[in-house]
């Protein structure tokens, strides 16, 4: 390897830093634990270097690195007594209120057709809306999701992980997603207000 | 008659698992009448996409406004600066 490509994979590095650093954020909630995980990452990614092999992209590749950097850490904690036990939830009286007693939606939660739903990841204000509804979902629901929908875990692989049924992921999962959509909704049209 | 919060719940659990023929058939029945679980699934579906624009997997410019980029793109000094200090850990790391 050039010392000219080196310098160049170092710039996509820091360049790529910034969403690491936020991925990490929305997994971790705090933020000086995940700039401690992305540099944890970014040292590793530099000790690789050679081992990365161009076939996948160089930023999923570095990616990669930190999600098993996170997950890593969560075994650890997990190890050392670190770890608030999950608790079950029964029922959701935020879910409650989104429907009728018979299961229709309640008037006012029926979700409304987003313009652009397929842009929505180059709108900046969408990723300010959707950090901030992660930030308000309950710590365990914010977990198994992010375990899901950031890190690409299975279900199978997640009850494993926080040591779940597989059915009660689903019904964390239902409520994440429920609540994180009218939560985004809420946030857009605040922000277009 | 499947209502809308059951539908919500197969809307979900078909992202993390296959739905069974039954679930399936009921869920596709609701959604052609009810146009707010359309709405919904779009929104359910496009959510479990969100990890895939995080780490570049999904199709977009280089350049723009995906999570947490700076405008430009262009590494700040703080991160130029963290990614020296994780070349130097590695070197150390590396002769220790």
């Amino acid at each position: 390897m050039t010392q000219e490509t080196l310098t160049d994979r170092h710039k996509k590095l820091a360049a790529v830093r910034p969403r690491l650093v936020s991925f990490a954020r929305m997994h971790l909630r705090d933020h000086a634990a995940a700039e401690d995980a992305v540099q944890e990452a970014m040292i590793a990614a530099i000790e690789k270097n050679d081992s990365f092999s161009g076939r996948s992209g160089y930023e999923t590749w570095v990616f990669g690195i930190l999600k098993y950097k996170l997950l890593d850490q969560m075994r650890q904690q997990k190890r050392h007594g670190r770890w608030e036990p999950f608790d079950e939830e029964h029922s959701d009286d935020a879910i409650d209120r989104m429907f009728q007693q018979d299961g229709h939606w309640a008037a006012d939660a029926k979700p409304q057709a987003w313009s652009t739903p397929e842009q929505a990841f180059e709108n900046e204000n969408f990723w300010k809306v959707f950090d901030a509804c992660m930030l308000s979902l309950p710590e365990n629901v914010a977990r198994v999701f992010s375990l899901r929908e950031l890190m690409g875990l299975s279900t199978d692989d997640i009850c494993k992980e926080v040591g779940i049924k597989e059915n009660n992921a689903w019904v964390i999962l239902h409520r994440a997603r429920l609540k994180l959509r009218a939560c985004i909704e809420k946030g857009w049209k605040e922000d277009a207000a | 008659m499947m209502m809308c919060k059951a539908a919500t719940r197969l809307m979900s659990k078909q992202l993390d698992a296959p739905l069974t023929a039954r679930e399936r058939i009921s869920l596709r029945f609701h959604l052609m009448l009810c146009s707010a679980c359309r709405n919904c699934e779009k929104q359910f579906s496009m959510l479990h996409r969100v990890g895939n624009a995080y780490n570049g997997t999904i199709d977009k410019p280089q350049d723009g406004t995906s999570p947490g980029a700076t405008t430009d793109n262009v590494a700040s000094d703080q991160d130029l600066l963290k990614v020296k200090e994780a070349m130097a850990e590695a070197e150390t790391r590396r002769q220790n």
